[in-house]
């Protein structure tokens, strides 16, 4: 009997020390296959498969016929696509220049001691619960050229209240747009960042005399650095992809002056039900999102795993 | 957390996840019969019908409910889709399980492209039921003699509305020849009002086209346009002859300056009618129910409707229609075909047809004259009754025809008002734009 | 010592809170207002009878049905995304081959694609599995779509447990799971939270993948409730804009709450 245990004690003890060894390795790929199936199935697949469509002549009812390069061959002359490439970079940088500075100081200041803080900080970041869609069916009738504000306040905007009947005027109203439902994105993540500055650098910049100017500058920037980095990614490929706003509040009128690339993609493939032509823009608009950020990941180094508290 | 409280939120939630999937499969049960003819009655029967759900619904709801309380042979659904996507989602599902049984359509050309085999997919009519209608509301669902479609909706042609005490004032009359509105334009630029409203969506400004090119080159032109004659269609002098009318229009002052920010609808253009800003409005006849919600005992009172006018020297017939003559029910179940004929018989009873007139419609039975005493508007239908009753042709609108207009030549007419080219400019890139090329 | 007044933020702040104020404003007051009073004044104009009819009509119709279909879908897209991404970002932290590193790559990589890129594959994609106009039509490529953003957040938390605390457990004998549910998980509860939140909003305001993949009333959600609205030829505005205040209330509650969390949370995400 006692060897009975005996046997059974150390095949235990031998088990255990073997998961123990094995423990020691720590979790092996299989805990990402789940992750890594879906992902592939319903990301990465799609990739290749619109790849393989922009190969196709198709119309989404009769069964795709395979054209070899013609989408491509044809790529100078897909109507408008020069144009919408203009249109997108334009509001892209646009874009970049009005959301950065505002969430940043929206954010830095959210994170001081000031008072009254919290009920601001309320407003200021209640577009984040409202959907892109109902934003932009607000702002568009808000716009009304004779009923809405550029009707009512004509002397500020210009006479007749047409501002989302011109390029400039729509552009303008895209960027207030995105400002108004964006910036409170980024001033949140500003915020967090902001909030982990450690107190004792500023405490330092003080004692020798640093101003509040010199004060951000010096110190809350090049601490947001990594942050404002993401941040710019985030905008980027937004710009480089987004068009419900643009869809809803222009419809990338007048007379497609907000046009942009990706909006262009959508209604190539799903109004005017050229599938093909349109995964060829997507292709393009899928390596240059993805050609900027893995840039960018690159850069800022976000393979690195080791924690950032070792050593401090 | 801990593990067991993980492993059994784990399993609610896959739990959970299951019955979500088994409660929305998609797949619809077959119907008992193996019939071609579908000549089982079972009264588990549902025939789904899509259709967008604005206010024209009206009447067919009705009719679906009644259907429903007296067949003993299956029931009727009526599922709303949106018009901004249903062409899309019968692309996408027609001839497939997910696909509709009935769907209401406006007929023309989209309706052939939209299923990979028409022929087969679409049911042909009955022949019995069709014959209660006038037989240009079923032309355009109509494909090598077989007719598809049971009309189901009001008829809606265009027309120039007009606000009566804007001319009054200005000692105006409604205009009958473009002539006519050209001087009124003269007269009413001059004032603070706007004299013919547009806005900023591209398938309104595609009515002064269609108005102006039906005046001088005659119904034929268009057809050519649409038949495969693209080419020849545009180099014909009346479609240069046309836009240049409009350029001339915007010369003279007609179009407000703000007309690019300004909505179609209850949100832009319609309140400036109703508000008395603006003096004509070319719109189709639906646009009167509309603006009647909005504001009934000022539209009762001051808009005024023609027809549209004539161009003196053109050769299009001055009674001819445009718009869309009707929307109709397209069945596309084969194995429940006689259910769904039964249900099109609804459509020709006395009781559809008041619905719709009360509601503003006027339907294209040919009984419906019968019934125009029932109209709040009685004025507004006897209007509808005559333009259509003369009417020498009825051309579909072009952009519900051929549905691609709207990202081929509707901008370039936008650039036409917008006064960015020229209208020897526009016709040049219209040229370029055939949609079956 | 004493901070000089912040001019700069004085001058600033009353304007953005303007501009941040005013659609509230029309949104608001709108939704209280009648249609005639709207059409009539304009968006500004302050209505001369209040009235709750907008709200009974939207409530009385399909819109609440709208959202619990938002809901369910939301809530169904955090949780498959959680399911799937925190075992993946525990084995891309704490993984010792080669596999999980290349694995973690392959994950980044993923933020770069756009959903809106592969709508037409994707399209396909679920006709052919049969899911169109299902829940699960929206739900696996939401959450699919989620799963790099959660790696990379909560690995960005994950990663600052230090090395120590995993080698006392693994002394303890504990396994590889053990250390994952007992340690990993409970001390990522921040970035996980912060997360989740993301992704639950995310959900509930996503448009393109609804509007392209279901139709039938019984999976429309919010969004694209709100977009048929304006597509019909009446548009009834006063209504349009209760069922925005409708579609929003239940965020901002969940935003009055949570805003600690999120916070706390989004010191992680910054890359600190």
């Amino acid at each position: 009997m006692s060897n009975l245990v005996a046997a059974l004690t150390s095949a235990r003890k031998k088990a255990r020390a073997g998961r123990s060894r094995q423990a020691a390795l720590g979790p092996s790929v299989m805990w990402a296959l789940p992750a890594v199936v879906v992902y592939a199935l319903f990301a990465l697949i799609p990739i290749l498969v619109v790849v393989v469509i922009s190969f196709m002549d198709w119309d989404g009812v009769r069964p795709p016929k395979f054209v070899g390069l013609a989408n491509w061959a044809n790529l100078p002359n897909i109507a408008f696509l020069g144009g919408s490439v203009q249109i997108m970079l334009i509001l892209l940088v646009c874009s970049i220049l009005v959301q950065l500075p505002i969430g940043l100081l929206m954010g830095v200041w959210a994170a001081g001691p000031q008072r009254n803080r919290a009920v601001f900080c309320t407003i200021f970041f209640l577009p984040m619960v409202l959907s892109g869609v109902a934003i932009s069916i607000v702002w568009r009738q808000i716009m009304d050229a004779n009923f809405g504000i550029p009707g009512q306040f004509s002397a500020i905007f210009g006479g007749n209240g047409n501002v989302l009947g011109s390029m400039e005027g729509a552009i303008m109203v895209l960027l207030a747009i995105g400002a108004w439902g964006s910036a409170p994105f980024f001033g949140l993540i500003f915020q967090g960042a902001a909030k982990g500055i450690p107190q004792m650098l500023y405490d330092a910049a003080a004692i020798d005399g640093a101003g509040r100017f010199r004060r951000f500058f010096s110190i809350t920037l090049p601490q947001l650095k990594a942050t404002i980095v993401m941040a710019v990614i985030f905008m980027v490929v937004g710009g480089l992809t987004g068009f419900e706003t643009i869809m809803i509040v222009t419809e990338g009128g007048p007379a497609r002056k907000t046009l942009t690339t990706p909006l262009l993609m959508y209604y190539t493939a799903f109004r005017d039900y050229h599938l093909g032509t349109g995964s060829v823009i997507a292709v393009l608009l899928i390596l240059a999102a993805g050609g900027i950020a893995v840039l960018f990941a690159k850069y800022s180094g976000f393979d690195k795993m080791e924690s950032d508290l070792e050593g401090m | 957390m801990t593990t067991r409280k993980m492993i059994a939120s784990g399993i609610a939630l896959a739990m959970t996840a299951a019955m979500m999937l088994s409660a929305c499969s998609p797949q619809e049960s077959s119907a008992p019969s193996t019939d071609a003819t579908g000549d089982t009655c079972d009264p588990n029967l549902e025939l789904v019908l899509w259709r967008p759900g604005d206010v024209s619904a009206t009447p067919i709801k009705n009719a679906i409910e009644r259907f429903n309380q007296t067949s003993q042979c299956g029931t009727v659904l009526f599922e709303e889709v949106p018009s901004d996507t249903i062409d899309e989602k019968l692309r996408m599902t027609l001839g497939t399980d997910q696909g509709p049984d009935m769907f209401v359509s406006h007929g023309g050309a989209h309706l052939w492209e939209q299923a990979s085999d028409p022929k087969t997919i679409y049911q042909p009519a009955s022949t019995e039921v069709a014959d209660s209608f006038w037989p240009w509301a079923e032309r355009l669902t109509t494909l090598d003699g077989v007719n598809y479609g049971i009309p189901s909706s009001g008829t809606e042609p265009i027309m120039l509305f007009y606000n009566k005490k804007i001319l009054e004032e200005n000692g105006l009359q409604p205009p009958k020849t473009y002539d006519d509105l050209l001087a009124a334009v003269d007269v009413l630029s001059k004032t603070d009002k706007i004299p013919i409203v547009i806005c900023n969506q591209a398938w309104v400004l595609l009515m002064l086209w269609e108005w102006l090119v039906d005046r001088i080159g005659g119904e034929q032109l268009w057809e050519s346009c649409v038949q495969g004659e693209w080419k020849s269609c545009w180099e014909n002098p009346a479609m240069l002859e046309a836009t240049q009318k409009i350029v001339e229009l915007k010369a003279h002052g007609a179009f407000a300056d703000n007309w690019a920010s300004v909505d179609y609808g209850a949100g832009g253009s319609e309140p400036l009618m109703t508000t008395g800003k603006g003096a004509f409005y070319l719109m189709g006849s639906w646009g009167y129910t509309s603006m009647l919600t909005a504001d009934p005992d000022y539209v009762k009172e001051n808009i005024g409707f023609i027809k549209m006018p004539e161009v003196t020297g053109g050769t299009g017939n001055p009674t001819n229609v445009i718009g869309n003559p009707t929307r109709s029910v397209i069945i596309t179940n084969k194995a429940k075909l006689s259910l769904a004929q039964e249900f099109t018989k609804e459509l020709t009873s006395d009781q559809f047809v008041k619905d719709a007139i009360t509601g503003g419609q006027v339907p294209t039975n040919k009984n419906a004259v019968d019934f125009a005493n029932l109209s709040e508007t009685p004025e507004f239908t006897e209007f509808l009754l005559k333009t259509i009753g003369e009417a020498n042709y009825f051309t579909q609108s072009w952009d519900v025809g051929v549905t691609s207009l709207g990202s081929t030549v509707e901008p370039e007419m936008e650039r036409v008002l917008l006064g960015e080219i020229t209208a020897e400019e526009f016709v040049a890139a219209a040229l370029t734009m055939d949609p079956n090329a | 010592m004493k901070q000089r007044p912040n001019v700069l933020a004085g001058a600033l702040t009353p304007i953005w809170l303007l501009f941040m104020i005013i659609p509230v404003y029309v949104v608001t007051i709108g939704s209280f207002a009648t249609p005639q009073s709207f059409r009539q004044g304009g968006p500004l104009s302050w209505p001369a009878v209040l009235t709750l009819d907008n709200y009974q009509t939207i409530l009385t119709g399909k819109f609440p049905g709208y959202m619990l279909n938002t809901l369910v879908i939301a809530l169904l897209t955090v949780g498959l995304n959680l399911l799937l991404a925190l075992p993946a970002t525990y084995a891309v932290v704490r993984g010792r081959s080669n596999g999980t590193r290349r694995i973690f790559r392959v994950i980044l990589l993923g933020l770069a694609i756009p959903s809106q890129t592969v709508l037409i594959p994707l399209f396909w994609i679920i006709r052919s599995l049969g899911l169109y106009d299902s829940i699960w039509a929206i739900v696996l490529p939401q959450a699919a779509f989620g799963v790099p953003m959660t790696v990379l957040i909560v690995s960005s938390g994950m990663r600052s447990i230090v090395n120590e605390l995993y080698d006392a457990m693994i002394v303890d004998g504990a396994s590889v799971t053990q250390r994952f549910f007992r340690l990993a998980l409970p001390l990522s509860k921040s970035p996980i939270a912060t997360v989740s939140i993301f992704h639950f909003l995310g959900a509930w305001n996503s448009f393109l993948f609804p509007l392209i993949f279901t139709h039938s009333p019984g999976t429309t959600v919010m969004t694209v409730g709100l977009y048929n609205f304006i597509g019909a030829y009446d548009v009834d505005y006063t209504a349009l804009f209760a069922a925005v205040i409708l579609s929003a209330t239940p965020l901002l509650l969940m935003y009055l709450f949570a805003r600690r969390w999120l916070l706390a949370g989004l010191m992680g995400m910054s890359g600190r």
